[in-house]
């Protein structure tokens, strides 16, 4: 598919998400300078960009965790409130979750069914949470503490949690990073179900990888500006090797040259 | 025995341990997954100068029984402080310990303040400090099954709330649960849980009783409701056990509990981790440590804070 393909895509169904001109500040700091992005049903749109351009905080202030300082976030038509919640499901970032007691991967999967009026869980709740953890092949995970997972297991976990609410958008936060390829290949699986049944999906990612074939188009942040709307970029020279570590720096390209040209736009 | 039992002393005590022993463990639970766990003591000092406020009031109107507006002043400054508390942190304000230390000091200054104010002395707020419970009246075993209800009913009917914002609070955002009243939901039934349990076993020790009876549950269950479920009874046989040994050897029923849950800790913990060595070394031998390959494996930063 080219660039091309892409912006003659027409819509029949309202967007999933639009976001107009989204500003984050945090710590004195405008870390978002006027966002937009669209996300249309049976449609992924990946996030990407570098470290620090601002791609968490985007779906951070789109799921209402984090306040937005301007801007307008409409979810499948409505102005975003805590109502509109209840239709989508968030994978946050691992990092994010956990606490000083432990949880069963179960009651972890379980707290996904709660929400707006919904201080408690639904008498089914128990089959259900079993049933999502099914779905991501982790049902005999469902009685162990979370925090004794692998990496991969864990973020199974977490995206039991957003599907067990059944979603019709779904934002994900770097759901591959640390996740070994048996568990990547399972989470590809169940995200190009949920998007065939024509659930909208949002996914930050560092580089495609095994999303790779679900990624309909790609918005490309930098310093908390939108660079690149359109087809997905292709990840330029040594970035592109399997096990590449982003975070170090490359001593042999200037910063400048670098940051401009780390993304690398197939048109 | 018998005739211990049916003291009416001896059965206030027994029935104000059991109503502290099981409630306090319900916020402690919150408390130590939030990764809160001195926020008890924060609250605590709070409620001392609370103490010496009502204590003041009670001079100043004249009242008959000058300590009559202890409680009720202990009640107003350790919810209002609890608030305060919660919304520095939700604004961040200052960072989580800073408040908590600027309540530490304040609130016991206030309180050392307020006693001399009142002509009383700082022997006056011993009881509050280290728990007075065999001085217990009626009136406090009401005023503590109130406080206890009051506990149960919300702590455990919205379990499910309060464990998914004390889990992941980017995550409760996202489903629309309303995550700022339910913070201070756990900030509020904190201050309760303070208030109650001071009686038994002071405001130095209370938070004591709210963490050690989750830390030793944590050593047994993996599961979040069965830890909560086993701190419950721990917190109940720790205060009951305190209280019923202090019946017969004159020693301070709060910090005896306290010890006690100590000692049933280290040897829980010891417990804890000679069965996982032993299972080590079989896994070891037998190459069938599937399940603990895994458990090897941790993942620290699932267990890290945001």
């Amino acid at each position: 598919m080219t660039a091309a393909d892409a912006d003659c895509l027409t819509h029949d169904t309202p967007p999933a998400l639009t976001a107009r001109g989204v500003r984050v500040r945090l710590g004195g700091h405008e870390i978002l300078h006027g966002v937009d992005l669209d996300s249309h049903p049976g449609e992924a749109v990946a996030i990407m960009g570098g470290n620090g351009s601002g791609k968490s905080t985007l779906v951070r202030s789109l799921v209402g965790a984090i306040p937005t300082t301007a801007g307008d976030i409409t979810v499948f038509g409505e102005p975003r409130t805590r109502l509109t919640s209840r239709r989508i499901g968030y994978v946050p970032q691992r990092a994010s979750a956990g606490g000083g007691v432990s949880a069963t991967a179960r009651e972890v999967v379980t707290s996904g069914l709660l929400g707006v009026n919904a201080l408690r869980t639904p008498r089914d709740a128990k089959a259900r949470a079993l049933a999502a953890l099914d779905d991501l092949g982790v049902a005999d995970l469902a009685d162990r503490d979370v925090t004794a997972l692998s990496g991969g297991q864990q973020q199974r976990v977490l995206i039991a949690r957003a599907l067990v609410r059944e979603p019709d958008l779904l934002i994900l936060d770097e759901p591959m990073a640390g996740v070994d390829v048996p568990s990547q290949e399972a989470l590809a699986a169940a995200l190009t179900k949920r998007r065939d049944a024509g659930a909208a999906i949002i996914v930050v990612l560092h580089e495609l990888g095994a999303l790779a074939p679900l990624v309909h188009h790609a918005v490309v942040l930098e310093q908390g500006c939108v660079t690149h709307i359109g087809a997905p970029p292709r990840a330029l020279g040594v970035h592109a090797l399997p096990g590449h570590d982003h975070d170090h720096a490359h001593p042999d390209v200037p910063e400048a040259v670098a940051s401009t040209f780390a993304w690398e736009v197939r048109q | 025995m018998i005739d211990l039992l049916t003291d009416p002393l001896v059965q206030r005590m027994l029935l104000v341990s059991v109503m502290v022993g099981a409630t306090a463990p319900i916020v402690g639970t919150y408390l130590v997954h939030r990764r809160m766990s001195l926020l008890g003591d924060g609250i605590g000092h709070v409620a001392l100068a609370g103490v010496a406020a009502g204590w003041l009031a009670g001079s100043a109107a004249d009242l008959a029984q000058v300590d009559a507006l202890a409680i009720p002043g202990a009640i107003v400054f350790a919810v209002a402080g609890a608030v305060v508390i919660e919304r520095m942190r939700a604004r961040g304000v200052a960072a989580a310990d800073v408040i908590m230390a600027i309540m530490f000091y304040g609130g016991i200054a206030s309180g050392v303040l307020l006693i001399s104010a009142a002509g009383g002395s700082n022997a006056n707020l011993m009881g509050y400090l280290f728990g007075s419970i065999s001085t217990a009246s009626w009136t406090d075993v009401w005023v503590t099954v109130g406080l206890a209800a009051v506990i149960l009913i919300i702590g455990l009917g919205l379990r499910s709330a309060l464990f998914a914002v004390t889990h992941d609070q980017e995550f409760a955002y996202s489903t629309g649960l309303p995550v700022a009243a339910l913070n201070m939901v756990v900030a509020v039934l904190a201050a309760i849980t303070v208030t109650a349990a001071m009686r038994v076993v002071g405001v130095l020790l209370v938070s004591g009783l709210m963490i050690l009876p989750v830390a030793i549950a944590q050593l047994i269950t993996r599961s979040f409701t069965r830890t909560m479920m086993i701190a419950m009874v721990t917190g109940v046989v720790l205060c009951l056990t305190g209280v019923g040994i202090t019946l017969f050897y004159n020693l301070q029923p709060g910090a005896l509990i306290v010890v006690l849950g100590v000692i049933v800790y280290t040897v829980v913990a010891s417990g804890a981790g000679l069965r996982k060595r032993r299972r080590r070394l079989r896994d070891e031998a037998g190459h069938g440590g599937h399940d603990d390959a895994h458990r090897e494996h941790e993942h620290p930063t699932l267990g890290a804070p945001a």
